[in-house]
């Protein structure tokens, strides 16, 4: 569970990136943070990771409020989050293989687990085959999906994904979203940043909608309205879906 | 809070296992770890073995200076200083001292810790030395008396003898009943002394100076590796390094620079060591004494291997403790 209090995060030059946002992704539950860029979005995934630390309000992960967390305590937090980065993020120097065993490595895994969780993360992404190879000689949605097979290598609890889609056509961002579903459907709580509204409205999930920082929306994304509108409407129902 | 993982329809995705407490890592996994990140260093410095050797090589000249010198003033001290028994004390006995009082009085001195040998020269065999070494043969012969006085001659061995422990010898020695006068060649034996105090805090000031020096170079050489890698930290930092996970390749890589570095400087020590002994050697031959010159053991090998291994090792927690910290995911 992934909850933020009255979270506000002021940056030391002094722009406003979130003011005041309240809001709750239960476990295994799938969202979405929409918003236009500048919106806060990234911010908000970087405070859950303690990349960034709140100006007020408190942000609880599993109950546990980490805003008093120590640098010390921050490794193990970020090891429940699986990440995937719009710019994949890929060691160039290693192979496919070395760069999905990263986060075991770090863990402290046994390298004949190491071998066996690796290749079963490229499974699932369909990418066994090129465990040997380099990221700069894979495409664009491949070298996405190394960095999904990374994310979920140690099977961590919670996945975040900051614009997955944005650099991808509209076959492959299905894909990948694909991949996300997958997991969410076994538990895995997933959390999903993105602009592409077009995505969003055929998926059957919560979106929390940031406007210059603050949350102006958090709930079911309808197909039949307008798009235009869902956001203000968002905006009522906010309550009660914190509430559900 | 343990999560419920709910299974829907058929998937090939296997369920998430142990969610919120992560593996902790083994022994042997952390064994293997500290093998694989060993290693990794090592094939990196072989990466750009050029570079690297001239490092080391660089690192090994600012570590043999102070450990030859260190040697040489070994070598002095051993030679010229207070372990030689170049010291010497000769005790002057009044005329009424028989020779059995004077041999009482030698065994005395044989008790004293700082004696290493006595000798009791009675007056008539002075004067036989004096003549034969003089040349002044019936000289003491046309004099009513043998002017020449018993001497007890001893040799000094404490390796710790202080000018003061001298001195203070030196008065002891004066209190013994008989004992009309004592000479010792404390001057000689001061000058030496400060010689020796001189090259060896010079050794020790050097010592510290290259050391730091060492630190500092192979902290360069960690900082440039850190910053060539900077983009890769910063992703690990995401994905939940911790900084000592982060730190290790670079404390291991000063560890094989430092001791790289020692070994090249044994090398180096044990090449100018046979140039210089076979120098020295025909110099002591020419003046017939017969020395042996100490020379770089294993042990100081060994002394000095963990030494240039400690250096480095320093020198990379230094300079990578910091850096590290200060490389942040942004």
């Amino acid at each position: 569970m992934i909850s933020f209090e009255q979270v506000t995060k002021r940056y030391r030059s002094g722009q406003l990136a979130l003011n005041k946002v309240n809001f709750t992704i239960k476990t295994g539950e799938m969202a979405f943070v929409t918003g236009h860029s500048g919106a806060g979005k990234s911010t908000l995934l970087k405070l859950m990771m303690l990349i960034e630390r709140p100006t007020e309000g408190h942000i609880l992960i599993n109950d546990v409020p980490i805003d008093g967390f120590n640098r010390r305590q921050i490794p193990q937090l970020r090891r429940k989050f699986g990440i995937v980065h719009q710019h994949h993020q890929l060691l160039s120097d290693r192979t496919v293989f070395d760069n999905v065993a990263l986060p075991l490595i770090i863990a402290g895994f046994a390298p004949r687990d190491i071998g066996r969780r690796v290749r079963g993360a490229l499974d699932k992404v369909h990418l066994l085959s090129k465990e040997k190879q380099l990221p700069e000689m894979l495409s664009g949605g491949e070298q996405q999906r190394v960095g999904i097979a990374r994310a979920v290598v140690n099977k961590p609890p919670f996945l975040i994904a900051d614009e997955p889609t944005g650099n991808l056509d509209p076959e492959l961002s299905a894909q990948i979203i694909q991949i996300f579903k997958d997991f969410n459907d076994v538990g895995v709580t997933v959390l999903i940043a993105t602009h592409d509204l077009a995505l969003l409205a055929r998926m059957p999930h919560r979106s929390l909608t940031l406007r210059e920082g603050k949350l102006i929306g958090s709930g079911m994304p309808l197909s039949s309205m307008n798009k235009s509108t869902i956001a203000q409407d968002q905006s009522h129902t906010n309550a009660a879906q914190a509430d559900a | 809070m343990r999560h419920k993982p709910m299974l829907k329809g058929s998937t090939n995705i296997e369920t998430p296992a142990v969610q919120l407490s992560p593996t902790q890592p083994s022994f042997v996994a952390w064994r293997q770890h500290h093998r694989s990140v060993a290693t990794e260093s090592l094939v990196r410095l072989a990466k750009h073995p050029l570079a690297n050797f001239i490092t080391m090589l660089v690192l090994a000249i600012a570590i043999t200076l102070p450990s030859s010198l260190n040697l040489v003033v070994r070598n002095l001290s051993h030679l010229l200083g207070p372990e030689s028994n170049t010291l010497q004390m000769s005790l002057y006995l009044t005329n009424n001292v028989s020779p059995a009082r004077a041999q009482t009085i030698v065994s005395q001195l044989r008790d004293w810790p700082e004696i290493s040998q006595a000798v009791y020269i009675s007056p008539s065999e002075a004067k036989q030395s004096f003549e034969q070494r003089e040349g002044f043969a019936g000289l003491i012969d046309s004099l009513p008396n043998n002017p020449l006085p018993g001497l007890i001659s001893l040799h000094i061995s404490s390796r710790t003898l202080s000018n003061e422990d001298a001195t203070q010898l030196k008065q002891k020695a004066t209190l013994i009943n008989g004992v009309d006068r004592v000479m010792m060649d404390l001057q000689w034996f001061q000058k030496i002394s400060a010689i020796v105090s001189l090259f060896s805090q010079l050794a020790t000031g050097l010592t510290v100076l290259l050391a730091v020096g060492v630190m500092l170079v192979i902290g360069n050489t960690i900082k440039l590796a850190i910053d060539s890698r900077r983009e890769e930290i910063i992703v690990i930092k995401l994905i939940g390094a911790t900084n000592a996970f982060i730190r290790r390749p670079f404390l291991y890589l000063g560890l094989w620079l430092g001791s790289g570095a020692a070994l090249l400087a044994v090398g180096l020590s044990k090449i100018s060591e046979y140039a210089l002994t076979y120098a020295v050697q025909s110099v002591i031959t020419a003046y017939g004494a017969e020395i042996t010159l100490l020379t770089l053991g294993i042990s100081d090998s060994l002394i000095l291997l963990a030494v240039g291994a400690a250096l480095g090792l320093t020198g990379a927690w230094l300079a990578a403790d910091h850096r590290i910290r200060s490389l942040e995911p942004r």
